[in-house]
């Protein structure tokens, strides 16, 4: 296996891209006013237009869930720290166990 | 010819007949609000490309910034991310675009009505109600030649302005056709997938093969969607075992009292599972989700054609060119 190699600003940095995306998003989403008065086609145009929305809406969920993803990356580092740790602490207590 | 369409706008205005009043306003939605409408989805098209560029720079993260299983995993995710939000982009973009070129086609249908009003106005036929009127239909048969003369030259420019109005009409109609092929491409939407528009009609009128090839397709896709969906419960479940297998090990190279470096090293192994394992149930959650979505695109597919074979379809012809009554042709000579 590779070794790790971590650069957390800059994965902080992609986070934050994807957050951002998600907002504007998000905000766009909420932009979009489907008409209400007739037009030829008009029920079938706003039956595309919510199709997209939903796929939009999906991206928007996606970029939540690697955001996540990048932040569990950042943590779990963190927490590995501790659990090398931990492991070295039960390893030295088990050098000091008396076998007698 | 006959061909299906469902549009309740397109089916009144099949309604014109010669002889009839003939509208001369628009009365649909401003052309500049469709404009709008197709901005605000280029607007999104827009939001979603920033979202392609941060699953891209996810994607394209360096090995001096994040190696390993993980960061693997996690670049090849986002890249498949990234392919997805650049086609949903794209889409959107396609479809803006289509609707904007659309709020052009009804902005010159309003002009030419607009024309077509002034027009019957010189030749001195009756607007009102926004309506432009025939001449009577009927005229005395020993009527002065002066007003037979008129009464003729009348249903002349009445002629006139109902050929003006279906040329405008047809115009119209010829250049939805690029919109109904964008909502097709973009957005996978179907004049004949409309329900709420479409009204009974006759078994004959029913294209069974395009029916028989949907509901086949449809269900060729679920079954693939199916096939995802379990490979991905698969995966999960490997990666379990693997997780508890590396877990064990770890266990017992502490109770063995192992070198620290070598519990860190499985300890990183753990970790590493660990996180394949969490992206992997991401993963297949998703690929649940689109199975249920296809078999769903699939069961309304089987179901139209059955309805189709039961002779119920919901389909409609529409006449595409105009009869105008013949006695009223005939009294022009």
């Amino acid at each position: 296996m590779r070794p790790i190699a971590i650069n957390q600003r800059a994965l902080r940095s992609a986070k934050e891209e994807l957050d951002s995306a998600r907002e504007d998003l998000r905000s766009a989403l909420g932009d979009v006013d489907h008409p209400s008065d007739d037009f030829p086609w008009r029920d079938l145009v706003v039956e595309g237009v919510r199709s997209l929305m939903g796929d939009a809406e999906q991206i928007s969920r996606k970029c939540r869930t690697i955001a996540a993803a990048i932040d569990d990356s950042i943590i779990d580092f963190d927490e590995l720290d501790v659990m090398v740790g931990q492991a070295a602490q039960v390893a030295a207590q088990l050098d000091q166990v008396d076998p007698r | 010819m006959t061909r299906v369409v469902v549009d309740r706008v397109e089916v009144q205005q099949d309604q014109l007949q010669f002889g009839g009043p003939i509208g001369c306003r628009y009365h649909w939605l401003e052309p500049d609000e469709i404009d709008s409408y197709g901005d605000s989805v280029r607007r999104l098209a827009a939001k979603v490309e920033l979202a392609a560029d941060g699953f891209e720079r996810t994607a394209t993260l360096s090995e001096d910034v994040f190696a390993g299983e993980a960061a693997d995993a996690l670049r090849a995710r986002a890249e498949r991310r990234h392919e997805e939000s650049v086609a949903v982009r794209d889409n959107l973009r396609g479809l803006g675009r289509a609707i904007n070129a659309y709020s052009d086609v009804l902005r010159r249908h309003r002009e030419g009505l607009e024309q077509l009003r002034a027009h019957a106005a010189a030749l001195g036929l009756e607007i009102r109600d926004h309506r432009i009127w025939p001449p009577v239909e009927t005229i005395a048969g020993d009527a002065p030649q002066k007003e037979v003369d008129a009464w003729e030259r009348d249903w002349k420019a009445y002629q006139e302005c109902f050929d003006l109005k279906i040329e405008l009409r047809d115009a119209r109609r010829a250049s939805t056709r690029e919109l109904v092929k964008a909502l097709a491409d973009h957005a996978g939407v179907h004049p004949d997938k409309d329900r709420q528009t479409l009204v009974p009609a006759g078994a004959h009128q029913v294209t069974f093969g395009e029916l028989r090839r949907e509901a086949a397709e449809e269900a060729m896709e679920a079954v693939r969607a199916d096939d995802l969906a379990d490979a991905a419960h698969r995966t999960v479940d490997g990666l379990k075992r693997r997780e508890q297998g590396a877990l064990g090990d770890l266990e017992e190279m502490v109770l063995a009292e192992r070198p620290p470096e070598e519990i860190q090293a499985q300890a990183t192994k753990v970790a590493a599972i660990h996180r394949e394992l969490v992206e992997a149930r991401v993963d297949a959650r998703e690929a649940d989700a689109v199975a249920d979505r296809e078999q769903a695109q699939a069961s309304r597919a089987a179901r139209d054609l059955r309805d189709a074979e039961d002779g119920t379809p919901r389909l409609v012809a529409e006449q595409t060119t105009s009869q105008p009554p013949t006695d009223l042709r005939n009294r022009l000579g």
